[in-house]
């Protein structure tokens, strides 16, 4: 093969790569892309998605929120996302086991870079985070959709 | 002056030297020279040092030889050439050993504690302990307590440090925690004395290193670095207390002391601490309300101030300047007092304003009273550090808690001698050299005696002779400190002449030593609203927008009530309540057609108005306020979500009203303004005004006091009405922000008349009963406490209290009762009976 001359071979050779690729994308070992809203990708063990509000789901305060208001997320939080206000449980109204609880959890998904600082800071692992990450609404205005609430948050459905 | 003379020592920290004062003990030295040395049980209000929780041990050398054992840095005292080591092994091993023993049975819940991010132990944890624990065996448990109205006890989380114990025992007197058992089975009790209203127990939250004593009212109501700080200053006296206004979401969230050494040393009263609960009351005013003879109706605040100002167009329109008449309670900023001054001067062409309380017995002040007042006061730190201190018709405890406390503390140690003379005792002079009683009404004869005495020319009755002799020997220097007997008198102009002549007859007594005479002010800005409303007495010209005023407020009342004034516009004052003469202040309002009042808070007053206006409370209102030692702090507005107005926002609303435009003033103009107008004024950057503020002093001719020695009659009970009446300032009584912040409502306010158990015997009553006081001109009823502090023959009563107002009988003029015992009646009934006494 010499400088200036259309091998064939050599421009068979390099379509073969393109047809393996296009081949490739119907389903083969190498398929990077999914069809989307049809099929959902399963997320990294790691990935920090959409927030949810834990519960005790055993021991003697199994059923109770893990959340004890104590607003460190609030204070780890880069980006101000996290608004706590705590109160008081009684024992006709108890939330969480202790006797502070979390009246007020909002978080703005809008302000919100998914660092996971809130779940690191988080002293009863009450705040975790999943794997979602269809986070689109459709509302600014009030009622701002995109604040999320603590009755949002709390035994929220999730993917995985 | 030798005592002021400190003495220095120069001493090596860990091979550097360092210079620092003798008497001082080394661990403030250190902690001043930002060594960080961590300490639990001292504190800068505690002495002497208990050195019980030996974390600021460190290793002492002296001439070479270093000591056989570690010492604790917060009882030793320097000497020359002292080699104090701070991060030798031993120290550093002794501080962790010591603080895994402080961790024993501390629970971890810092993230539910209130006190987390701002406790002691957590940060000396992080800086010196160890990291994991080794304690597996069981943490004591116990259930939380309620201490008091104000405050609850973690008793699992007080770790021993004994601060609280020693606050009672050497500053409050109070004694609500004290250890019991011993050893390891020392634990923390409290005693709290149910029935009395607590005056400083709120400090114990500030000294408490952990969470273990914690405010009720700021349970939960967020962390600390969650807040926004604004400084501000204690609004409920005149002492200028400073403190942090926390808010949080928009909502008052707490009240702190802000450590001012010059001031109140970080030791602020309860009403100051927890007063700040009327701001998210829904009591506080938000809408302007309509009075008419159908009934009232509730408008937006710019409708409220079209229709006030319509009104008052009309009026000056008919009537012409001087028809319309202005008052200002004491809790307005100086520089709204100024707009107020230009606004008669400028817009209504009224000279009939008043500013502050009556301190004059409703008249103007004198000269000589002003003169006093700017040339013979002292600042707070003099009166604190002086040789003897006597303190004159005046229950400091009451009138001025911080600075009261301060006294006592340092006549508690010895350091000053107090000499106290009232006319019924009182707790503020518990540690008093020597107290004087004399009959309410006679302190201008005891004022005359003791001068008389002190010149050897003259009367003196026998009983003042001994306060006189102590007086010939006051050591370095002395204060006199004077209050609300002063300003309740039918002739304050007349006693604070001879209190002058009292100061220089002391003074030469003693070889022309310093006297200072201090007067303590009913509200937070009373000197600011004395400075503003007598502008000309103070050299400033008053030019075309300002107009003198035209007498005091006695003048104001009677040129209202005889109809020459057709409008009143009230801010922020409960005259009708606390104005001596009940029946003049009654008169008026009703024969004026228009009353405005503009206030933050509903009172009788502002019933009484046909346009009732809000105001932003005294956390919403942004401007400089002067003290009773004359220094000008800024107050600052707390960041909250409710808008609230100031009183030129409220002027620019009715003089727009009034003339279709005006002028906005905002505050920061009416401050460069005023210190234009005044050039005494402390000038600073208003928005970064200094913290501590800065004293000043008015520009003022001296007036040489008038000496007369003649002595008046003694004022005793006659016949008809045995009794003599005192009218008393207590710390609780019935001003707005006490009764519309939630937390006092189960205080035991002292809202009952008191006499001396021997009376109560000879008239046949019991404690609880309802007693009907009459005197000539009507009558009061309420119920009737026995207090042996009460000097016999007298009967003491809450000078504001709205249920049975006092006014209804004190006028200026000396006033007698006669006790009745009443017919059992409902609560309801009694106010009734009471308010319809005189009128």
């Amino acid at each position: 093969m010499h400088r200036g001359s259309l091998s064939p071979t050599a421009i068979l050779g390099g379509l073969k790569i393109t047809f393996a690729q296009f081949m490739g994308s119907f389903g083969g070992r190498n398929t990077v892309t999914v069809q989307y809203p049809l099929r959902k990708k399963r997320m990294q063990e790691r990935f920090r998605g959409l927030h949810r509000l834990e519960r005790h789901t055993e021991g003697p305060y199994k059923g109770l929120e893990k959340c004890i208001g104590c607003a460190l997320c609030a204070a780890a939080c880069p980006a101000e996302v996290i608004t706590v206000v705590a109160a008081e449980n009684t024992d006709d109204e108890r939330y969480s086991p202790g006797e502070r609880y979390a009246k007020v959890y909002d978080m703005d998904m809008l302000r919100c870079i998914f660092c996971g600082m809130c779940t690191e800071a988080c002293p009863t692992e009450a705040i975790v985070m999943k794997h979602d990450y269809e986070l689109a609404d459709d509302s600014r205005r009030l009622p701002n959709k995109f604040i999320y609430h603590k009755e949002d948050l709390l035994d929220r459905p999730f993917h995985w | 002056m030798a005592k002021h003379e400190i003495e220095w020592v120069n001493i090596e920290v860990d091979g550097v030297p360092l210079r620092v004062r003798k008497d001082r003990y080394l661990l403030w030295s250190l902690r001043e020279a930002y060594y960080d040395v961590p300490h639990f049980c001292a504190h800068k209000w505690l002495d002497p040092p208990f050195a019980g929780c030996r974390m600021c041990m460190v290793q002492i050398e002296t001439g070479g030889k270093m000591w056989p054992k570690l010492q604790t840095s917060c009882s030793t005292l320097p000497s020359e050439g002292m080699k104090v080591y701070l991060k030798t092994e031993p120290v550093v091993q002794a501080r962790k050993e010591e603080l895994e023993f402080h961790l024993l049975n501390h629970p971890l819940e810092c993230p539910v504690c209130d006190k987390g991010g701002e406790c002691m132990l957590q940060d000396q944890s992080m800086d010196h302990g160890v990291s994991a624990g080794r304690y597996i065996e069981e943490k004591r448990i116990r259930p939380d307590a309620i201490l008091n109205d104000y405050m609850r006890m973690n008793y699992k989380r007080c770790f021993h440090c004994k601060r609280c114990v020693h606050y009672g025992e050497n500053i409050d007197g109070a004694n609500l925690m004290k250890f019991v058992k011993r050893g390891a089975e020392t634990r923390i009790e409290s005693y709290p004395e149910p029935g009395e209203a607590p005056r400083f127990s709120g400090n114990l939250i500030d000294i408490c290193p952990v969470g273990a004593i914690t405010a009720r009212s700021y349970r939960f109501m967020g962390r600390p670095w969650e807040q926004e700080l604004r400084h501000s200053v204690g609004s409920f006296d005149s002492v200028g207390a400073n403190i942090w206004l926390c808010s949080r979401l928009g909502e008052m969230a707490r009240v702190i002391p802000h450590d001012n050494d010059q001031v109140e040393f970080g030791l602020i009263d309860d009403v100051t601490r927890f007063a700040y609960e009327c701001v998210n009351d829904p009591r506080l005013l938000s809408r302007a309300t309509l009075r008419s003879q159908g009934g009232s109706e509730q408008v937006s605040q710019g409708r409220g101030e079209s229709e006030a100002g319509r009104r008052l167009a009309a009026v000056l329109g008919e009537h012409g300047p001087d028809s319309i008449g202005v008052l200002a309670g004491s809790g307005l900023n100086s520089e709204e007092y100024l707009a107020l001054a230009k606004w008669c001067g400028s817009v209504l062409g009224s000279g009939y304003y008043h500013f502050g309380e009556s301190l004059f017995a409703g008249a103007a002040p004198s000269a000589a009273a002003l003169s006093s007042f700017v040339h013979e006061h002292p600042g707070i730190d003099e009166i604190v550090n002086a040789s003897t201190v006597l303190s004159l018709g005046c229950d400091l405890f009451e009138e001025a808690p911080a600075l009261g406390l301060r006294v006592d503390i340092a006549a508690r140690r010895k350091k000053l001698k107090l000499l106290s003379a009232r006319s019924h005792r009182s707790d503020a002079d518990r540690f008093a050299t020597l107290f004087v009683n004399y009959g309410y009404h006679n302190l201008l004869r005891l004022v005359r005696g003791l001068s008389n005495a002190l010149s050897g020319a003259g009367e003196c009755p026998e009983e003042f002779k001994p306060l006189a002799e102590q007086l010939r020997s006051i050591g370095d220097d002395c204060a006199v400190v004077y209050g609300q007997e002063v300003w309740q008198n039918a002739a304050p102009a007349e006693l604070i002449e001879a209190l002058s002549a009292l100061r220089s007859a002391i003074a030469a007594a003693n070889g022309g030593k310093p006297v200072w005479l201090s007067p303590v002010f009913p509200g937070v800005n009373s000197a600011g609203a004395l400075l503003l409303g007598n502008l000309s007495a103070f050299g400033v010209s008053a030019g075309s927008e300002l107009k003198p005023a035209a007498g005091g407020l006695k003048t104001l009342l009677e040129a209202a009530a005889s109809g020459k004034l057709r409008a009143l516009v009230i801010f922020d004052y409960d005259i009708l309540s606390t104005y001596p003469d009940r029946a003049l202040v009654r008169k008026a309002l009703d024969s004026v057609g228009l009353v405005v009042y503009c206030g933050p808070f509903e009172n009788p007053t502002s019933e009484a108005a046909h346009i009732q206006l809000p105001l932003g409370s005294f956390a919403q209102r942004e401007g400089t306020v002067v003290s009773m030692e004359w220094r000008v702090q800024k107050r600052e507005a707390a960041v909250l979500e409710i808008a609230a107005a100031d009183v030129a926002e409220v002027l620019n609303g009715l003089t727009t009203a009034m003339q279709g435009a005006a002028v906005a003033d905002t505050m920061q103009g009416l401050y460069l303004e005023l210190c234009e107008r005044l050039p005494q004024y402390p000038r600073e950057a208003f928005v970064d005004f200094p913290y501590e503020g800065r004293r000043m002093k008015p520009q003022l001719a001296e007036a040489a006091p008038a000496q007369r020695s003649e002595l008046p009659a003694e004022f005793k009970g006659s016949a008809d009405f045995p009794l003599v009446l005192v009218p008393k300032r207590f710390l609780y009584n019935d001003r707005a922000e006490i009764r519309c912040s939630p937390v006092f409502d189960q205080v035991a306010k002292p809202f009952h008349a008191f006499m001396n158990p021997q009376d109560m015997k000879v008239y046949n009553l019991a404690a609880g009963d309802q007693v009907e006081l009459q005197d000539d001109k009507g009558s009061s009823t309420l119920p009737i406490q026995s207090a042996s502090w009460v000097r016999p023959g007298s009967v003491v009563i809450n000078d504001y209290c709205i249920a049975a107002p006092v006014n209804v009988l004190a006028g200026f003029d000396p006033v007698r009762v006669r006790p009745r015992k009443a017919q059992p009646a409902k609560a309801g009934e009694a106010a009734l009976a009471s308010s319809g006494g005189a009128e």
